[in-house]
This record gives C-alpha cells, sequence and structure tokens, in this order.
C-alpha cells in the first residue's frame, strides 16, 4: 500500500547550519505516528515542512501522493495543522477566527458555524463562543488552535505539542479525540515532550535527535527491557542519564 | 528626575522605618516602577517607543513637553489684559492636560495587577506596598507639575510681583486636587456603566484624543492665538463658563486684584476653596474604596458587567447581518476576499496599536488641510471666503484626502499580534492576492468613503454642487493611481508584521510613489479643472481603470508575497 506520507532524503539548513540530516521515513494511513525528541532536535521544522509551510528544503516530500514543493495547496486542502505556541488574533472571537480559517478552506459559513459551535462545546468553551480571545487562558486559545486545525475534517493532522496548557480532563478528552480521529481512518502525525502520552496512544514512535532519525517503531519494538518506559529510552538514546549528578550539582549551588 | 526623586526618598529612611514601612523595599519598588513608566508607550513618546531597544531619557521628554505647554499657557496667562481670564484659561489648559494624561497614561499603570504576581508573593509588608503605590502616583504627579508650573510661576513673579508666585503655586495645587477627583469620579462612572472591555476601549480613544491634543499643542494652537481676544476681555461675566471648575479657582485670584468684586465671585471663590479638601475627604473614603476593587477587575480581565452567552450569540447574529457584512458581500468578489474584507474591518476596530497610530491621521487631516490650505488663503482680507468660493480650493481637499488611503494601507500590514499569522500559511489559498484587494477594499469602504464622503458634502455646500464631477474624478483617479502603486510595490498581507517595522519606515517606497502619481494626476486635473466635458468624459474611465487595477492587485501570487 503507498504510503500517506512518504520523506525521502529530507535536509534542511538554517543558513550553514543544518538541522535535518537526510531523513527518510515511509508512514501509512490511520496511523498515531509519535514524533519526539529533544529541544531543537528538528521536530517542529518536519512538520513545517510536512504541512507545506517551509518550502526551502533537500529531498523528496509527498503527502497523499502529492508532492509539497510542487503543489502545497493540494496538500493545505487535505491537511490540519495545530501550531505549539498558541499566536492567535486575540482581539478576534473564537467564532470570528474560525469563520476566518473555515472561509479560506473554501467551506460554507452556515458549515462553519454549525461544526465550530459544536466542536467547541465538546471542548467546553460553549459559553466563550462570543467571547473575545484577549481574556482566555493559554488552555482556552489551544483549543482554539486545535478546532482551527480540525475545522476542514482533514485527512492527516499534524499536532505540535496540542496538550499544551490543556488541564487534566481536556488532556484526557484530547487524547481521546485523537484516538477517535485515527479510528475514523485519519493520519495523526504527534510531537509532544508528554512521554507518557506518545508511550500510551501511538502506533510508531519516531524519535530523533540532532536532525537524524535514531529510533523507529511501535513501544514494544523499541523497549530494551520489560519495565522500560519511554522516558527512559528516550534519555538513552538521546544520550543523556547523568541526571542524579546533575540534580546534585544543581542543589549544591546553595553552598559556597 | 527618577534618581532625584529616588535620592529625595531616601532622605526619609528613619520616618518611613517608624511608620513600618521598609525602605529598601520601597526604594526597589518604585525604581523598577519608575523604569518600568520610562519605558512604556504613552502619547509623547508613542512614534519613540515602537522600536524595541531602550530609549533613553522618555522622562526628560515628558517633561519638556509639559514645559512647553506650560510655556504656552503662561503666555495666555500673562498677556491676557484681565489677569483672572488669563488665570481661568491657564488653570483650564492645564487641568485639561493633566485629566487626558491621567487617563490617558496612567491608567495603563494603574489597571496593571501585576504586582499581584510579583510583589505579594514576595515577603513585602502591606504598608509598603501601599505607600509605594501613593508615592508612584505622586512621582508621576510631580514630573507634570513641576515643568509645566515653572514657566507660569516666573511669568506672574515677575508680572504681578513674588506674593503672586505662592497664589499661583497654591491654586495650582487645587487645581491638581480637584483634577485627580474628578477623574476618579469619572472612572468610577465608567466602571459602573461599562463592562471592562469597553471601559479599556474608551481609554483607548482618550488616548487617541490626547496623542491629537498634544499633536494640535504644538502644531496648531500658537498660529490660532487670537491677541484682540486677550484685549480687556473679561472671561467673568460669561455665565456659562460659572460651572468650571477652573473658573471657580481663578476667582480666587480674582478677589485679589479686583476689588470690590461681584457676590457670584465670593461664592465660585468658596467653591474653589473648599471643593479641594472636600474632594480629599471623599477620593480618600468613599471613592477609593470601589476604586481598586473595580480596578482589580479591570487588570484581571475580570467579567464585571460582561453580557452573558445567549446575549452574545445575539450579538453575534446582529453581527453578521452588520454593515461590515454586509457591505463585504456588495464590494467582494468571493469568499476569501470577504473573509479579509471583515477580518481587516474587525481588527482595525479592536487593536489598540492601529487605533492609536492611524485614527490620529483622521483628526489631524482636516486640520492640516486648514492649515496648509485654508488659513493662508483666508489672511489679509476680509473677503478672502468669497474670493475662495470663486476658485476651485476643494480639489487639494480631494487629493490631501488620499493620505488617508496610503496611511490606512501602509499600517495595515503591522499588528501587535503578527505571530498570528502563521495561518496564512496554513490554508489553501491559491490567490493571496485577494487577501491583499479584501482588506484594502475594507480600508476603502470604512475609511476613505466616509471622509471623502464628508469632504465632498462640505465642498458641495460652500463651493457649490458644480463640484461633484471634479469629486468623482478625483476619487477613482485616486483609487486607480493607489492600487496601480500597490500592484508594483504593496505585497505584505495584513497583520503580518511587528509595529516595531513600523518605526523602521514600513513601505516608504509606496507611500512616495503614490503621492509623487498622485500629484501628478491631480495637477493635471487641475488644468482640465474647468473644461467640465472632459472631467465628465475622464470618470469612467478612472473607474474602469481602478477596476482593472484591483482585479489584477487581486491576482498577486503567492511568490511575490513579502514574508520577512
Amino acid at each position: 500500500m503507498e504510503p500517506i506520507i512518504q520523506i525521502d532524503n529530507l535536509s534542511k539548513f538554517y543558513g550553514k547550519r543544518q538541522v535535518l540530516h537526510d531523513i527518510s521515513l515511509h508512514i501509512q494511513a490511520g496511523q498515531i505516528i509519535g514524533y519526539i525528541g529533544p529541544n531543537g532536535a528538528g521536530k517542529s521544522t518536519t512538520v513545517r515542512i510536512l504541512a507545506g509551510l517551509d518550502d526551502n528544503f533537500k529531498g523528496n516530500v509527498k503527502i497523499k501522493g502529492i508532492d509539497v514543493k510542487e503543489n502545497p495547496l493540494a496538500v493545505k486542502r487535505i491537511i490540519g495543522y495545530i501550531p505549539e505556541l498558541a499566536d492567535l488574533y486575540d482581539v478576534l472571537t473564537p467564532m470570528e477566527f474560525l469563520l476566518l480559517v473555515g472561509r479560506l478552506h473554501d467551506m460554507e459559513d452556515a458549515q462553519i458555524e454549525e461544526r465550530a459551535s459544536r466542536m467547541l462545546d465538546f471542548l467546553g468553551l460553549k459559553d466563550q463562543l462570543h467571547e473575545r480571545m484577549d481574556t482566555f487562558s493559554k488552555g482556552m486559545r489551544q483549543k482554539v488552535l486545535l478546532v482551527s486545525g480540525l475545522l476542514h475534517n482533514p485527512e492527516i493532522i499534524f499536532m505540535d505539542e496540542p496538550l499544551s496548557g490543556l488541564d487534566t480532563n481536556a488532556v484526557i478528552l484530547v487524547k481521546e479525540i485523537i484516538i477517535r480521529l485515527v479510528e475514523q481512518g485519519k493520519t495523526v502525525i504527534y510531537c509532544s515532550h508528554n512521554m507518557d502520552t506518545v508511550e500510551k496512544i501511538s502506533d510508531r514512535i519516531i524519535l530523533i535527535a540532532e536532525g537524524k532519525v535514531v529510533a523507529d517503531g511501535n513501544f514494544q519494538e523499541l523497549k530494551r527491557n520489560e519495565g522500560d518506559t519511554l522516558e527512559k529510552l528516550f534519555s538513552q538514546l538521546t544520550g543523556q542519564t547523568n541526571f542524579d549528578e546533575l540534580a546534585e550539582g544543581f542543589t549544591q549551588t546553595f553552598n559556597p | 528626575m527618577n534618581k532625584i526623586l529616588l535620592r529625595i526618598l531616601r532622605l526619609f529612611d528613619g520616618f518611613w522605618r517608624r511608620i513600618d514601612v521598609n525602605p529598601d523595599h520601597l526604594h526597589t519598588i518604585l525604581e523598577v516602577k519608575l523604569k518600568m513608566d520610562g519605558r512604556r508607550k504613552t502619547a509623547f513618546n508613542y512614534q519613540r517607543s515602537a522600536q524595541k531597544k531602550e530609549v533613553k531619557g522618555q522622562d526628560i521628554l515628558v517633561m519638556v513637553m509639559m514645559a512647553f505647554m506650560g510655556m504656552g499657557g503662561t503666555f495666555i496667562l500673562v498677556f491676557f489684559e484681565h489677569s483672572s481670564s488669563g488665570l481661568f484659561m491657564y488653570l483650564s489648559l492645564w487641568m485639561a492636560i493633566l485629566a487626558l494624561t491621567l487617563i490617558s497614561d496612567f491608567t495603563d499603570v494603574l489597571i496593571d495587577v501585576r504586582d499581584n504576581y510579583i510583589l505579594l508573593p514576595r515577603p513585602v509588608g502591606g504598608k509598603t506596598l501601599a505607600v509605594s503605590r501613593i508615592l508612584h502616583v505622586l512621582f508621576y504627579l510631580t514630573k507634570l507639575v513641576i515643568p509645566f508650573s515653572i514657566p507660569g510661576l516666573i511669568g506672574v513673579g515677575i508680572k504681578f510681583g513674588p506674593l503672586t508666585v505662592l497664589l499661583l503655586a497654591f491654586l495650582i495645587l487645587m487645581s491638581v486636587l480637584m483634577t485627580i477627583f474628578f477623574v476618579n469620579l469619572l472612572y468610577l462612572i465608567m466602571l459602573n456603566l461599562l463592562s471592562p472591555r469597553r471601559f479599556k476601549e474608551i481609554i483607548n480613544y482618550f488616548q487617541i484624543i490626547f496623542y491629537a491634543v498634544v499633536f494640535l499643542g504644538y502644531q496648531i494652537l500658537p498660529r490660532l492665538i487670537d491677541f484682540k481676544v486677550m484685549e480687556g476681555n473679561n472671561l467673568f461675566t460669561k455665565i456659562y463658563l460659572w460651572p468650571l471648575p477652573s473658573m471657580w479657582l481663578a476667582s480666587i485670584w480674582d478677589l485679589f486684584f479686583y476689588q470690590p468684586a461681584q457676590p457670584v465671585i465670593y461664592v465660585m471663590a468658596t467653591i474653589g476653596l473648599v471643593t479641594p479638601f472636600l474632594a480629599i475627604y471623599l477620593v480618600g473614603t468613599v471613592l477609593s474604596r470601589n476604586f481598586a476593587q473595580k480596578m482589580f477587575s479591570i487588570g484581571e480581565g475580570g467579567n464585571g458587567t460582561e453580557s452573558s452567552p445567549q446575549r452574545k450569540a445575539e450579538q453575534h447574529q446582529r453581527a453578521q447581518s452588520s454593515w461590515a457584512t454586509r457591505s463585504a458581500q456588495w464590494f467582494c468578489s468571493n469568499k476569501q476576499e470577504r473573509a479579509m474584507y471583515e477580518l481587516t474591518w474587525k481588527m482595525t476596530s479592536r487593536s489598540r496599536d492601529f487605533k492609536l497610530k492611524f485614527y490620529p491621521n483622521l483628526i489631524m487631516l482636516p486640520v492640516y488641510f486648514l492649515l496648509i490650505f485654508v488659513f493662508p488663503a483666508t489672511r489679509g482680507s476680509d473677503d478672502a471666503l468669497q474670493e475662495m468660493q470663486q476658485g476651485n480650493m476643494y480639489l487639494f481637499g480631494f487629493y490631501f484626502s488620499m493620505i488617508i488611503l496610503i496611511s490606512g494601507l501602509s499600517m495595515l500590514q503591522f499588528s501587535e499580534k503578527y505571530k498570528a499569522s502563521w495561518f496564512y500559511r496554513t490554508v489553501p489559498m491559491a490567490q493571496p492576492g485577494l487577501v491583499l484587494t479584501g482588506s484594502f477594499k475594507a480600508i476603502i469602504v470604512k475609511f476613505y468613503l466616509p471622509v471623502y464622503g464628508l469632504i465632498t458634502l462640505g465642498s458641495g455646500l460652500f463651493f457649490g454642487w458644480h463640484i461633484l464631477d471634479d469629486a468623482l474624478l478625483a476619487f477613482f483617479g485616486i483609487l486607480a493611481m493607489v492600487t496601480g502603486v500597490a500592484i508594483l510595490t504593496h505585497y505584505v498581507l495584513p497583520f503580518t508584521k511587528s509595529w516595531d517595522e513600523a518605526s523602521r519606515g514600513g513601505n516608504i517606497g509606496f507611500t512616495l510613489l503614490t503621492l509623487f502619481l498622485a500629484g501628478l494626476f491631480g495637477i493635471f486635473h487641475y488644468a482640465i479643472s474647468s473644461f467640465n466635458w472632459l472631467v465628465w468624459g475622464l470618470i469612467p474611465v478612472c473607474a474602469l481603470l481602478a477596476m482593472l487595477a484591483m482585479r489584477q492587485y487581486g491576482k498577486t501570487g503567492w511568490r511575490y508575497i513579502i514574508w520577512e
């Protein structure tokens, strides 16, 4: 079966600094892909390239057979992107913002309003639908972002830290939503630092460090010993295990 | 100035300790607050503070501006033949400036609740916090009062003798107390009547007005002073001025200078003496209690009198059939263009920075027009107005209004939330040109059309309705010109750049080229304006050109769009 996401020899430079090194990945439809790595590993850069937001890269990237560089608009029609930072024009209300995004996706106003109201209602923002977002908490903005990425019913969803700022109940709800979306046949690329969530919901985990894929497989395949957690595995694979030493050093700074 | 004030504060360390205030904490808190004041955007330093880097001497700038206004006031005070009337003018100016400064500038400080997050979790005593807040306000007022009053004190000292210096100082102090009282009262009324957001919006409009007043203060007023008014004119005879607090205070001065006085002067002087003290009592007891609580709810973004979700939904329904939505359907060709039209309409109504930068243009445009074209033409001749009516000066008005269009379009690219523009890249938009035309059309319909309509109306009433053909030709000519230049130079999507970049020049090429071409077209129009058949003939040509240019602009592709 043809992969829904096909990445071949992807490299990316910021000036002279290479942030992605020859990455090749093939992803099948209907999976949750946990895309993890330390800060600055290149996760968000990969996602931005896949979502057609950055066309300055080397290599071939195809989404559902469409070349991202050649036809980014066709790609954008079938994907949803939920960015890491909840940057919004906060003088707008959620409904106004979603009407804007929906219209730019060529949706009808009635459909946008109906779908956005229902989605926000399920996320507990029914009462704030027409309230300006400048008084919203980070979690509330994150929920609006989530809806903005799903509103047009995309086939592939890129989520960069989607649980950021959400309270515990909302985290549980969003995790369940992700699972249900995949059950409907959608593909979710899920970037996060929350190893526990990634371990629990991902069908496949891809770990990158310094722009290279250092591990790829499901959690059962990746773990070396019974009782290993993804967190432990992450530390081993990214080469940082001296936490005792670092913590001791830090707390010793109180002593002259 | 801050250093001097903080050094003076240090002199009272012993006193602070005696009243259970930690002088070191007090000094640290005030030092930081004064530093933050210096970096705040104010009407005085708004343009300069748009740059991210710290601008030194902000305080000095504010003080120089106040001294300048003080000198303007002193000029009136000293040269008014009836000195009490001069003082009335001086105090009115002072109280208006102080009230506007307090509302427009200091509200940000008053509603800043960061104290609660930063200071409250630290081991800082309650008394230290309270004293730091009072002293902060006092320091702020000192920096305004001293530079404003010094020229006046020197002026009256020279003209009326040293004792009057003391009297004026006393009256200025009374005026400060009264102004604080009235501002406090105004706040409380607004807080009770308006939701926190509406309150902030109203404050925003005060800031815009103040920005314009500062501009008018040093650009226009000196040219408008009419020396004839100062000759022997007694303003105390005008009953409609009696309710003004500055009149009550000036009455105290009047009692010293003009005896025997009318009974009404005694009454007003008594009110002037009693009100400030009554004001202190009311501010200290009744008003301050509610005030702190209400202000806190504003800073917290509290709901106060916010409407219910159901009411908001109804408001949303109404908004959907609003003028913005309806006009979007008339002027926009498709969904994406309409979406941007509505976004621009809403953002320009709600973005604080846009309003603060753009709206003063709406005030300054007629002022500049009067200053540059009308005043010079009407001076020196009694029947100058009649002469003007025979000419075609209205053409200057039509072309001058273009500034609204150029500045609106130039400022549209900036936003305090420019990072939110990520969504442009995520949506499947084939023609970003529609984003550009959608927002451009919003600027035309929301700002340019009403201004142009008013100018046409005014010109029609003054010059006669034969100007209609010229109004139409100038309108379409300007539209064609601005859109044409936009096709060549203006490829930045709306709300995608930081205001910091605006201070680095924005799109100067667009502005200069538009002004140049429209200037040329204006000269051509001036030359042919007497040939009515030609003017009427050119109107459909220019309208067609404007339409074609707009269509072409809408076809702008992604490769032309400038992001960085």
